[in-house]
């Protein structure tokens, strides 16, 4: 069975995701609006993500506060099928950390390296922010 | 943390090579070398899971080759760029000046992969180079800064 094989159920392509920014590093306060940066969706390892559908904002802003224990964060929303455009993929799977989270899902990065800086570019201009992070500049 | 940029002077800043020469305006950017070390500093203290989705530390060789490539790099090019750790353990330098973008990423202690954006202009690249081509990575930075003038 090929890795992607083993993943869980395809996200439908109508759903919203939200990401949760509590890594300072990803927000870019320079910028006006400030915005996510693309790093926080450019690596090789899939990201967390919640599907707004079943979380919804303000759960997924207590989850970020009470769980993460990250009331500075910030969250980001994009949509599902239009980040599978791109190479993103998103699979419905638990979080082993927070299993009783039935909202996580993972999104997985399927195309090139050589064009994986361009697609999480392109995935963060997507995002709209809809809890704006808190960080100390 | 997020970097400060720092005043901007109109600075002259040169530089000649056998294959290569430009003149462009720089970016007065005092301390530049020992603020970046100052964020390498930092991105090096953070414990595997920083992101508490199981990111790697970032990798002291990374560290080491991003502190040689800023310190190979022409005084007053460019102001301080973001320092961004990335889950992978590697790290990037990012700038952005008005609608123009440049990540700059150590992928391997002797490899940069890097974007240079400017959708409005069609400028869409990325690709991966040696990390000590100085040239090339004066070229982007200058691109992303004021552009580039040939001499």
């Amino acid at each position: 069975m090929s890795e992607v094989d083993a993943r869980g159920p395809q996200v439908d392509p109508y759903e919203d995701l939200y990401r949760a920014i509590h890594v300072s590093d990803w927000w870019d306060q320079s910028f006006n609006p400030p915005r996510v940066r693309s790093s926080a969706f450019s690596f090789s390892k899939p990201f967390s993500v919640n599907i707004a559908s079943i979380i919804g904002l303000e759960g997924a802003i207590r989850h970020m506060i009470e769980i993460l224990g990250k009331p500075q964060g910030g969250i980001v929303s994009f949509n599902c099928g239009n980040a599978r455009t791109l190479g993103f993929d998103a699979r419905h799977e638990p979080d082993p950390n927070y299993p009783d989270n039935k909202a996580h899902a993972n999104v997985y990065y399927d195309g090139s390296n050589n064009s994986r800086k361009r697609a999480a570019r392109l995935l963060a201009d997507q995002c709209q922010t809809v809890h704006e992070p808190r960080f100390q500049s | 943390m997020a970097p400060t940029t720092l005043d901007i002077d109109e600075l002259e800043t040169s530089h000649a090579g056998p294959e290569f020469s430009y003149s462009a305006r720089g970016y007065y950017s005092p301390n530049f070398e020992n603020r970046i070390n100052s964020e390498l500093d930092r991105l090096a203290a953070l414990p595997e899971n920083w992101d508490h989705e199981g990111a790697k530390s970032i990798d002291q060789a990374i560290i080491n080759a991003a502190r040689k490539l800023i310190a190979a790099l022409p005084k007053d090019i460019a102001k301080i760029p973001a320092v961004i750790p990335s889950a992978d353990g590697n790290l990037q330098f990012e700038w952005t000046e008005g609608p123009r973008l440049l990540e700059l990423e150590i992928e391997t202690p002797t490899t940069i992969h890097y974007l240079k954006w400017h959708p409005e202009e069609g400028i869409e690249e990325e690709d991966v180079f040696d990390i000590n081509d100085i040239n090339q990575e004066v070229l982007l930075i200058q691109w992303c800064m004021r552009g580039v003038e040939y001499v």
